[in-house]
């Protein structure tokens, strides 16, 4: 029971034999007031349109990230290249036959722009912690990239955000 | 292009009007099944055949998704032991309203047995939204609704098994008869049993390695209608067939990953339950409802005091206080899922007439608008009454 | 290239990753918290007392549960309320996830996630967990593979 407790009294605050209004609001409104600047990471690791495909893989075995944003010459987002998609285009030959088509089309083309998947989940920068992190639940993503005026700025990731959520709660 | 219009149309309301009710804190199932009702007023006495069949489909996918997403054995064992008598009482009492008062209304015996399985179930979706909103959610009255509603899906899907079998036959089975669907019953268990532990797990070995597309979705969807015939050939409802699919399917892990779980749930949820919940409007008649007779209020009121009642009574027994007992007995009363088969199938089956149809139609209505102002309420007062006598945990 | 001329009948013990980071079913939510604050990955294999594989606990199942208070439009919201009040990491887990032996052929595993999307498998043995094999260890492996030839 004393455990349960402490669950509870973690993932939802305050108590419940009274005022059980007012302790609420407040972690919404924390949850509401950190805007996504506070959690983005800036620092990324972003691939150009011009890059060649053996750059990219190179690209996955240095670094640990999952996806990486494509961004063309004026720094604007343009698309993303996935783990899945690049393990694809490796396994190329050992795919079933009915994947190829698209697929083999893309591996024509040797450089991102033309393997990459267009339109990424995209954020504002006046977006909240809660925005985000509803975005992700609802539409299973694992990071959003937050831009301005169509300019990478930065990717927030579900990492990221689970860490700041349980900070606020604990 | 008729069929197509009425799709169309009718996904759009229901979509469309399940989230404004979703919005000021109902079920979407409100929206859908008023998609159903609007659309009823402008395509006048017809059934269109498409519709009720892809009714039917929602109403095997609705149980099929139940089963592979959502039972899961082993949270029920970790539930607390402690809810099995609030829910034992709660459904008695509400089985035995609704049996009553079909008795007294002169429907034969088979109609009130219908009417008992529909009053007896409880589906608590939105109410969980208040309790997380009252920081209610890990209180006495709160976690035993949570675990209560659990058991009493169980026994809902139970007894719809029961009575929709029983409904196969047409009249209240004999003693032989009932031994020969328990023995068909068992048959059908156990085939599914050797099928879910013996043969689906080395076929999806070979599927996942097929090279057509989708092709684990595919025979996930296959393995769903296949379940619902199999029941069907052995004199017992597709949906319950559906629903032993699905449980079957949840535990074979190459079945379950998200990507196809996202596709079964899209399907689903996003196609044919909404279907099948404005098939359940569409189908009222609304004349019973205008005239408000007797019974349909009874029907209303009935239903909902049998919950009540019997959660109230259920959980003093296992010690809570009367307000936290008003609370949980107020929290079993919302329905929004099996007892909406259970009439469905009765419906179809020429078992049950209009007037009961749409008479529990609107208990399940009534009930989900009633049940989170109720819950509400109950919570409030608790919370004024705590705060004038001393605040005691 | 054909199948052996990517992967000469490699198996999947010889690529994938054997230290990991677990779980135990009885461990706590904040236990699990503390792992995402110190560690990048996005699953955690759960096992029992014996070291066998009885679940996973992923990101969104985390969030989901941290969010509950905020997404209330969740069709599982019972399921996930339910799983928010449990005591250890048992009670939230996600059941059955997905395993191959270790003598599994890459090509095949390889196979499986790219088509279904999944990015990572659990190697066991006797039902016990050895390892896994996530997408990055096969594109690492190719792209060694590649730059000795």
């Amino acid at each position: 029971m004393s455990k349960m407790n402490k669950i509870k009294g973690k993932f939802f605050t305050g108590s419940n034999n009274s005022k059980t209004g007012e302790d609420k609001p407040s972690m919404s409104n924390r949850c509401q007031r950190i805007g996504i600047n506070d959690i983005i990471k800036k620092d990324i690791v972003t691939l150009s349109e011009g890059d060649l495909i053996e750059d990219i893989i190179n690209v996955f075995t240095k670094h640990r990230f999952h996806t990486y944003p494509v961004i063309n010459d004026k720094g604007n987002l343009t698309g993303v290249i996935t783990q899945n998609l690049i393990l694809k285009i490796i396994l190329l030959d050992i795919m079933p036959q009915t994947d190829h088509t698209d697929l083999a089309v893309k591996s024509l083309s040797n450089d991102a722009k033309g393997i990459m998947d267009p339109h990424p989940v995209t954020v504002n920068l006046d977006s909240n912690l809660c925005d985000v992190a509803k975005l992700m639940v609802k539409h299973n993503v694992n990071q959003v990239f937050a831009v301005d005026n169509g300019r990478l700025v930065g990717i927030v990731s579900k990492l990221d955000v689970i860490n700041e959520i349980s900070k606020i709660r604990g | 292009m008729e069929n197509i219009l009425i799709i169309f149309v009718i996904l759009i309301l229901a979509k469309v009007l399940g989230e404004f009710f979703e919005r000021i804190g109902f079920s979407s199932i409100l929206g859908e099944i008023f998609a159903g009702i609007i659309l009823s007023l402008f395509l006048l006495s017809q059934d269109p055949e498409t519709f009720s069949f892809l009714a039917e489909l929602g109403a095997i996918f609705l149980l099929f998704t139940a089963g592979y997403k959502e039972v899961h054995l082993q949270e029920l064992r970790s539930a607390s032991k402690k809810a099995i008598i609030p829910t034992i009482t709660q459904i008695l009492l509400a089985f035995s309203s609704g049996f009553i008062l079909g008795l007294i209304f002169n429907f034969q015996i088979l109609e009130s047995l219908f009417m008992a399985v529909a009053f007896s179930a409880t589906s608590i979706g939105v109410l969980v939204k208040i309790l997380i909103d009252y920081n209610y959610l890990s209180s006495k009255p709160g976690s035993l609704m949570l675990t209560s509603a659990i058991f009493d899906d169980i026994a809902g899907i139970f007894m719809l098994s029961i009575v929709v079998t029983v409904a196969e036959l047409q009249h209240l089975p004999s003693f032989s008869q009932i031994l020969t669907i328990f023995a068909k019953l068992a048959f059908f268990m156990l085939s599914m049993a050797v099928l879910g532990l013996k043969i689906y797990p080395k076929l999806f070995d070979y599927i996942h390695k097929m090279h057509i597309k989708e092709s684990i979705f595919s025979f996930v969807i296959i393995i769903a209608l296949f379940s619902a015939y199999f029941a069907e050939a052995f004199e017992l409802h597709a949906v319950i067939g559906a629903f032993v699919g699905g449980i079957i399917l949840s535990r074979i892990p190459i079945a379950k990953i998200e990507d196809v779980q996202s596709k079964v749930s899209g399907l689903s949820y996003g196609m044919f339950t909404p279907l099948f919940f404005a098939y359940i409007g569409f189908t009222v008649d609304l004349s019973v409802l205008e005239t408000t007779s007797l019974f349909t209020v009874l029907v209303v009121v009935m239903a909902l005091f049998g919950k009540l009642v019997g959660g109230f009574i259920g959980s003093k027994i296992v010690g809570l206080d009367s307000s936290d007992s008003l609370i949980f007995g107020i929290g079993v009363m919302p329905r929004a899922g099996i007892e909406l088969v259970v009439i469905t199938v009765g419906r179809n089956r020429g078992i049950i007439g209009d007037e009961i149809y749409s008479a529990i139609v609107l208990m399940v209505i009534v009930s989900i608008i009633v049940s989170p102002m109720l819950l509400k309420f109950a919570i409030n007062a608790k919370e004024k009454s705590s705060f004038t006598s001393s605040s005691n945990p | 290239m054909s199948d052996s001329g990517t992967f000469p009948s490699t198996k999947v013990y010889e690529i994938m990753v054997k230290s990991l980071v677990t779980v135990n079913e009885n461990d706590t939510i904040n236990d699990i918290l503390e792992l995402f604050k110190n560690y990048n990955f996005h699953t955690y294999p759960v096992i029992n007392d014996k070291h066998e594989l009885v679940g996973e606990v992923n990101q969104d199942i985390i969030l989901e549960i941290l969010l509950l208070d905020r997404i209330k439009s969740s069709k599982n919201i019972h399921r996930i309320a339910i799983k928010s009040m449990s005591e250890n990491i048992k009670g939230i887990m996600e059941h059955h996830p997905l395993t191959l032996s270790p003598d599994t052929n890459l090509h095949h595993a390889a196979d499986l996630m790219v088509k279904h999307k999944v990015n990572h498998v659990y190697i066991v043995e006797d039902s016990k967990l050895i390892g896994i094999l996530s997408k990055r260890d096969i594109i690492n492996h190719v792209y060694r593979i590649r730059g000795l030839s």
